[in-house]
């Protein structure tokens, strides 16, 4: 039997459909376990650098952040988590302030408006929305 | 016969396939999240509000509020209503916004709930100690001593007609840092719910607002600062589920002088009792206040911590329809009546004591 043109456009239709909610779960399951940290200055996103995973472990990726009349903060990403390993302002808080590793946590540094930020999915169980401090 | 059903069948289901594209498509347009962060009041702020335009807009409308009410209520904006007040102590009243008005005697009235462990007039003892300033110090008993002599709500006074604020005496100063936040978030809530938002997300500087429930149904899971997180490396002590709630928190573990702190193990934290000029040491190192009202909450998380346990959380279990949590030096959590049968700690550094 000679299949039918809307026979065939039903079938490839179908593979389609199927192809892509394949395509669905990989970046589904991508954004899970890719952690992206995101550093803003004065409330407008300037870097935006995936966490390291455990095949780096050991390692301190450093990223300078200029934020404007020789200020700046130097954020440390490790398989630890995320910290400001440096910075010149006033307070030094922010270098103060404990590792984050989660996302929704974040580091602030008020005097350089600089905050840096753990944006992803968390694979905890107890992942929260928000943190109150 | 056979064949044409199947294909009628599959045409049928592409097109509810199609349907439900279409469907999905329409909600995530409307349904969108919007985000924004930003620097006021000496803080950081992160709204997330869910909703189409009008949303975004009215979230607009809420961050322009909030600065409004910086504009009056800051310390070191020159033309604040707080600057012109403290310098005007002891020579003649001001005339302030409403809200700075309203944030005052807010104040003073928590001043007389809590028998002075909030004052607003705070300020000489905070600018002596500048734990948030760059040359935080131990003052000495004698200094400590001349400023408390300026510290007292008492002396705040307010002429509702005239919405003027007066402060008796010569080297007075008040600093709405304990609670202007709180009204801030307050304000925020009422434009963003009057624009018909259902569901929100508000950050200001660690007090978590929230409006609804999460879009997915659920409530919001609140995480609470783990107090000691250098120590047990947890970010949380416990996480609390809300919907239409504010949680406040106050603690030793926030503003402290560094240096002090590591020769000596002592913590000239930056939450002082009034009645001392010394930082507060009432057996906790942190609190939280969950309620409706962030004005509540924020000066109810002073209130507790300054208090302590025993005392604190016994005013609050007075009150309607806010809950407390108060942990101690050994790491216990005390909490009031409301919250005793669903808290439990995330973390095994801290333990519920009945």
């Amino acid at each position: 039997m000679k299949p039918k043109i809307g026979d065939i456009f039903v079938y490839v239709f179908i593979l389609v459909l199927i192809g892509l909610s394949f395509l669905g779960l990989k970046t589904m399951g991508s954004n899970r376990n890719n952690l992206l940290v995101q550093i803003e200055l004065d409330g407008e996103v300037i870097d935006s650098v995936e966490m390291w995973q455990e095949e780096q472990e050991g390692e301190l990726k450093e990223i300078r952040v200029d934020t404007g009349q020789g200020r700046y903060n130097i954020v440390g990403i490790s398989s630890q988590g995320v910290s400001v390993t440096e910075a010149n302002c006033p307070d030094k808080l922010c270098v103060r302030s404990p590792v984050i590793r989660e996302p929704g946590q974040s580091i602030v540094c008020i005097p350089h408006k600089l905050v840096v930020r753990i944006i992803g999915e968390s694979q905890r169980d107890n992942a929260v929305d928000d943190t109150a401090s | 016969m056979e064949r044409n059903k199947i294909k009628r069948f599959f045409a049928v289901l592409i097109v509810l396939i199609l349907v439900l594209f279409l469907v999905s498509g329409c909600i995530s347009n409307t349904q969108g999240q919007h985000d924004k962060s930003f620097f006021a009041m000496d803080t950081v702020m992160t709204f997330r509000v869910y909703g189409d335009r009008s949303a975004k807009k009215a979230m607009n409308k809420a961050i322009d509020r909030i600065k409004e009410i910086e504009s009056h209520m800051s310390s070191t904006h020159k033309d604040s209503d707080v600057v012109k007040i403290n310098k005007a102590a002891g020579v003649e009243p001001v005339k302030v916004h409403d809200d700075t008005f309203y944030v005052i005697k807010k104040a003073v009235e928590y001043g007389k709930l809590s028998n002075g462990a909030l004052d607003i007039t705070i300020r000489p003892i905070v600018e002596l100690w500048g734990i948030t300033s760059d040359k935080p110090r131990v003052p000495s008993q004698e200094e400590i001593e001349e400023k408390l002599a300026l510290v007292d709500y008492n002396k705040v006074v307010l002429d509702e007609d005239k919405k003027t604020v007066f402060l008796e005496n010569e080297g007075m100063g008040i600093d709405l840092g304990a609670i202007a936040k709180g009204f801030a978030a307050d304000e925020a809530v009422r434009i963003l719910r009057e624009a018909g938002v259902e569901s929100a997300l508000l950050n200001l500087g660690g007090n978590v607002i929230t409006i609804g429930s999460n879009p997915d149904g659920r409530p919001w899971r609140i995480g609470i600062q783990d107090p000691r997180t250098e120590e047990t490396g947890q970010p949380h002590f416990t996480i609390v589920g809300v919907t239409d709630a504010t949680v406040v928190s106050s603690g030793d573990y926030e503003r402290y002088i560094e240096e002090v702190y590591e020769k000596t193990g002592e913590r000239y934290h930056h939450i002082f009792d009034p009645r001392t000029g010394y930082p507060a040491q009432a057996g906790l190192i942190a609190c939280t206040i969950i309620t409706s009202s962030s004005i509540d909450a924020d000066a109810l998380s002073t209130i507790l911590f300054v208090m302590g346990r025993e005392e604190g959380l016994k005013l609050i279990e007075g009150l309607d329809n806010i809950e407390g949590i108060a942990v101690t030096t050994d790491k216990e959590i005390y909490t009031t009546e409301g919250l005793k049968a669903s808290l439990i700690p995330s973390n095994d550094n801290y333990r519920i004591v009945d």
